[in-house]
């Protein structure tokens, strides 16, 4: 930075200007806003509060038309997480944050403090958090570099939540060539919140004292959200030295020690705990003017008395350490002691910093010096950035001929299982402390996730989260992949037993300057709308992350548009959470559908994709929203009549993937169905991923009950088969074999 | 004696309250017992607690060594007196490594053979009695219990003399173990000392699917009260 300012001839200050990321639009709207030119520490703040990462500049207006309002809604976004009801004392805090950026320079250390910040955004509500979930994209896994990658970032992640005492109870692990320069780390967390003790940041009033909690500030992270998660990478020079400083170092000690005193302060003291942030990207910066910007006050910070744990630490250095673990409060005058003997019996700082006015500035002194001095309601938002109109680019519909031959069933069903997004992932969660915490009643590798959360009033009330992308879907069709990946999520949450609330989204596209990342944007939120509206299901929380581009070979690639929708539903009895593994010798295989045509082929399918690849399948799979209303009330109605042993969607790889996947128990049960009288094309009938099945295992027995609800709901039922002793999977005439073997080749793939 | 149950919290603690959740889960069905969580930096005298529990967790941030720091804790600072007026202290994963270090038990954990964190639910066959956790009728049974470790890998040294019984162990080893031991006793004074890899209150409860861990407190309750 500093080199910048001393080159000859040009202005310092605005040379900086452009170093800290300003456009020249920007620079006169700072000017034209102040009235004068702004210090070096000012202008440092300004370049953070207004990069993509904090300021959302690129996507705000996409964003804005998000539904966000519902009746389950406490907290909408805009807060450090959302908020829905759980019952009536009780509320769910939730909410996705990505970690890209960091976890690709360097994986471990980016996964883990990408957990430390998104379980601070939990607990700062006043939740305490109760699970995690993972959503990671990696390139190739050929590649060794990937390999790496993979296993740096779920070892930063276990390391991170395991300490912590949160479990890992979902995730879902891709990989594809689009992430080859630029991986995706995503990381969910939830937790509970008693609905009279809800924390908030923009509720600080003049004549307060604002207090730092938590980690000593040293020099770790500075720029970390304007120059590693607001940029580009360049093939070949992402592991360079400036890169590397600005990741932020992680101590899940500290943090678990700091969620203990914040939790016990808002349990203690609190009507003394005026508002409260964690203190994330741009550390001191993002807190001090978001909090006093929302409030609607002023504030003066004497950051000579911010703890420092290194010395000759510099005011801007101070104001954009990205140190973990801290936390900035706004506390009642004369409760200060409190607040610290709390802290320090948990061995946390906690140091007054300043105190609030009613001046609507934001005052910065340093060794007596005034460094700062901002009208911070005027800078909070960026001017509106220069963007590109949204534009799709044009699917030609090929003129294909549809290919005669059809794959050897068997040797297709063995390749779809190893393919790394169907393939076993037992092994890589077996790293993740899934059952702290006394909670798990389904961990990872079930449909959906499910945590109980009895009280005394509800003793056995649980809560069902699942997280879904889908990036084959995002890329040919963004629109489309948005509704399928909230499809998805709320058929998981059906098939174990749970109603859908609400569900928070991790945006993840390539630079914002070009038309097509802005109609990724555009036509993604129209999609979630559509489905928001359909399933009642309002956007309580998220997150984007923006320039997961590299440029190769002087060629810049964005990653495929991916967003992970994670849905969150509760359900009244865990006891009756169903399963998505056969459960037992003799009972009934039945597919409950949605009726409609199917009969596209080549759609885009995994199948496609592997076996077809020069066809490019440009069509979509089917998929009916209303349709999926009908799925989730049979599928509840079901679960109320407790008819189903076990259930599972249809997804990636087909009928016949989620088939055998059902028989994977440690009991290893076979599979006898017959097909042969289908008139559809075959393989589209087992490897077609057309949205809206679903297989049930039922009793014999209760046949009937099942075809009145299929008339019900006007949904179509057929027969698959029986679940059988013998470790056989076999669909007739054409396809059978041993259960071991697509067992072993399922598992072969994450060790 | 008092029927006050305590779990100790450490800093860094984390499976504190799961105990203390089935603590309070029993002590609905048999009010004689107060559960208590019990702050580090205070010292445990004599006679008040009837059965200690060190929990699962990182305490003090595992720095220097598992359990190292937790050793010198006011908490634990006399122990070894508590134990023989009576207590019966059981350590779980955190739990137990703290008592290795206060070599009230032999042995020593080092990581897992995998060298890598296991999270698992294993199979565990009950070896011998041990007062008031596994009575006579137990022997030979087996349970299934969560685990999840990374230091778990537990090893005798030829110069280990130390008074001990293995108590549980792994039917199929997951991390190395000698033997394949999940958990050894001792019984020291009129108290006695228990030490375990494995979670049984992560199986308590009937909502998670998993109560092979409940005969193991049931126990305890039925013994002592």
């Amino acid at each position: 930075m500093s080199q910048a300012i001393s080159k000859e001839g040009l202005d310092p200050i605005r040379e900086l200007a452009a170093a800290v990321g300003l456009s020249d639009k920007e620079w006169n709207h700072l000017i034209f806003v102040l009235g004068r030119h702004p210090s070096e520490s000012e202008l440092q703040m300004i370049g953070v509060m207004w990069s993509e990462h904090c300021s959302y500049k690129s996507s705000k207006r996409y964003l804005k038309k998000l539904i966000t309002k519902g009746k389950y809604v406490l907290e909408g976004p805009g807060e450090n997480a959302g908020l829905i009801a759980l019952d009536a004392e009780r509320g769910i805090a939730f909410k996705i944050e990505s970690h890209n950026h960091p976890s690709f320079v360097e994986p471990f250390q980016g996964a883990a403090t990408g957990v430390g910040g998104i379980l601070r955004d939990i607990f700062t509500m006043g939740a305490r958090p109760i699970a995690l979930g993972d959503y990671l994209r990696f390139g190739d896994l050929n590649l060794e570099k990937h390999q790496y990658l993979l296993d740096g970032v779920i070892g930063g992640i276990a390391h991170y939540g395991n300490c912590m005492g949160i479990p890992v109870v979902a995730g879902h692990v891709g990989s594809g060539s689009s992430y080859n320069g630029n991986i995706l780390v995503n990381v969910f967390a939830l937790g509970i919140v008693d609905r009279n003790k809800i924390f908030r940041s923009n509720t600080g009033k003049p004549g307060q004292v604002v207090m730092v909690w938590g980690a000593k500030t040293g020099r770790d992270g500075i720029h970390g959200a304007s120059l590693l998660a607001s940029a580009d990478f360049e093939s070949g020079k992402t592991e360079t030295k400036e890169q590397k400083i600005r990741v932020q170092v992680g101590d899940p000690f500290k943090e678990k020690v700091l969620m203990e005193a914040t939790l016990e302060c808002m349990q203690s003291l609190s009507s003394d705990l005026a508002a409260i942030q964690d203190m994330g990207a741009a550390g001191l910066t993002s807190s001090t003017t978001e909090m006093a910007a929302k409030s609607k006050i002023g504030m003066k910070i004497d950051l000579s008395k911010v703890p420092v744990r290194e010395t000759g630490m510099k005011a801007f250095e101070l104001l954009l350490s990205e140190s973990q673990e801290r936390m900035l409060a706004i506390v009642e005058k004369g409760s200060e002691e409190k607040f610290k003997a709390i802290l320090n019996k948990w061995g946390c700082e906690g140091e007054v910093v300043g105190e609030t006015d009613d001046s609507e500035l934001l005052r910065m002194t340093f060794d007596g010096q005034t460094v700062v001095d901002l009208p911070i309601q005027k800078l909070m938002d960026a001017p509106p950035a220069d963007l590109p109109e949204p534009e799709w680019p044009a699917v030609q519909s090929q003129a294909y001929k549809i290919p005669d031959e059809i794959k050897k069933e068997w040797e297709v069903l063995e390749k779809l299982l190893c393919h790394p997004s169907v393939a076993s992932k037992k092994e890589i969660f077996k790293r993740y402390d899934t059952t702290v915490g006394a909670a798990t009643v389904f961990g990872p590798g079930q449909e959906a996730s499910v945590l109980w959360v009895g009280s005394k009033e509800h003793p056995h009330l649980g809560i069902a989260f699942k997280g879904v992308a889908d990036e084959n879907f995002y890329q040919l069709n963004p629109r489309f992949g948005a509704k399928a990946a909230m499809a998805k999520a709320v058929r998981s949450l059906s098939c174990v037993g749970a109603r859908a609330r609400a569900f928070t989204d991790g945006i993840n596209v390539g630079n914002p300057k070009n038309a097509k990342t802005q109609a990724a944007l555009s036509e993604t939120v129209e999609g979630l709308n559509e489905a928001i509206i359909a399933f009642e299901t309002p956007c309580v929380s998220g997150n984007v992350s923006m320039y997961n581009q590299t440029v190769s070979d002087g060629v810049p690639r964005d990653i495929y548009p991916t967003t992970f929708v994670v849905v969150v539903g509760v359900m009244d009895d865990v006891r009756k959470a169903v399963p998505s593994l056969f459960q037992s010798e003799g009972s009934e295989i039945w597919l409950l559908e949605i009726p409609g045509n199917r009969e596209l082929f080549p759609e885009a399918s995994l199948y496609a994709r592997e076996f077809f690849p020069e066809l490019k399948p440009s069509v979509c799979p089917f998929l009916d929203l209303e349709g999926e209303q009908r799925l989730q009330n049979a599928l509840l109605k079901a679960n109320d009549l407790n008819l189903m042993l076990s259930c599972r969607d249809v997804s990636t790889g087909g009928l016949a993937v989620s088939l055998a996947k059902a028989c994977f128990s440690e009991k290893r049960f076979g599979f006898e169905g017959d097909l042969s009288k289908t008139q559809s094309r075959r393989d589209q009938l087992l490897f077609g991923e057309a949205q809206g099945r679903v297989i049930l295992e039922i009793n014999p027995n209760r046949r009937s009950e099942l075809m009145k609800l299929g008339a019900e709901f006007n949904l179509q039922i057929r027969k698959l088969g029986n679940v059988t002793q013998d470790p056989t999977f076999r669909i007739r005439p054409t396809l059978s074999g041993s259960i071991e073997t697509l067992f072993q080749a399922w598992s072969s793939v994450f060790k | 004696m008092s029927r006050h149950w305590a779990v100790v919290q450490f800093p860094g603690s984390n499976c504190d309250h799961d105990v203390l959740k089935v603590f309070q889960s029993l002590s609905k069905k048999y009010p004689e017992i107060e559960p208590v969580l019990h702050w580090h930096e205070d010292p445990i005298e004599k006679n008040v607690y009837e059965v200690i529990i060190l929990p699962g967790g990182f305490s003090y941030g595992d720095y220097l060594r598992a359990g190292a720091i937790a050793k010198i804790s006011q908490a634990l600072n006399n122990l070894e007196e508590v134990i023989e007026a009576g207590a019966h202290v059981m350590g779980i994963c955190n739990g137990f490594q703290i008592l290795l270090e206060t070599r009230l038990l032999p042995g020593y954990l080092q990581v897992n053979k995998s060298l890598k964190f296991i999270s698992d639910t294993v199979s565990l066959k009950i070896e011998d009695e041990a007062f008031p956790w596994f009575t006579k009728k137990n022997k030979g049974e087996v349970v299934r219990y969560p685990i999840a470790h990374r230091f778990g890998n537990y090893q005798l040294s030829k110069i280990d003399k130390g008074e001990m019984k293995p108590v549980l162990k792994y039917q199929e080893n997951p991390n190395g173990s000698i033997d394949g031991i999940a958990g050894v006793y001792r019984t020291l004074g009129k108290g006695s000392v228990f030490g375990l890899m494995p979670h049984p209150e992560r199986a308590f409860f009937e909502d998670l699917r998993l109560t092979d861990g409940q005969p193991i407190w049931q126990n305890a309750v039925e013994n002592l009260i």
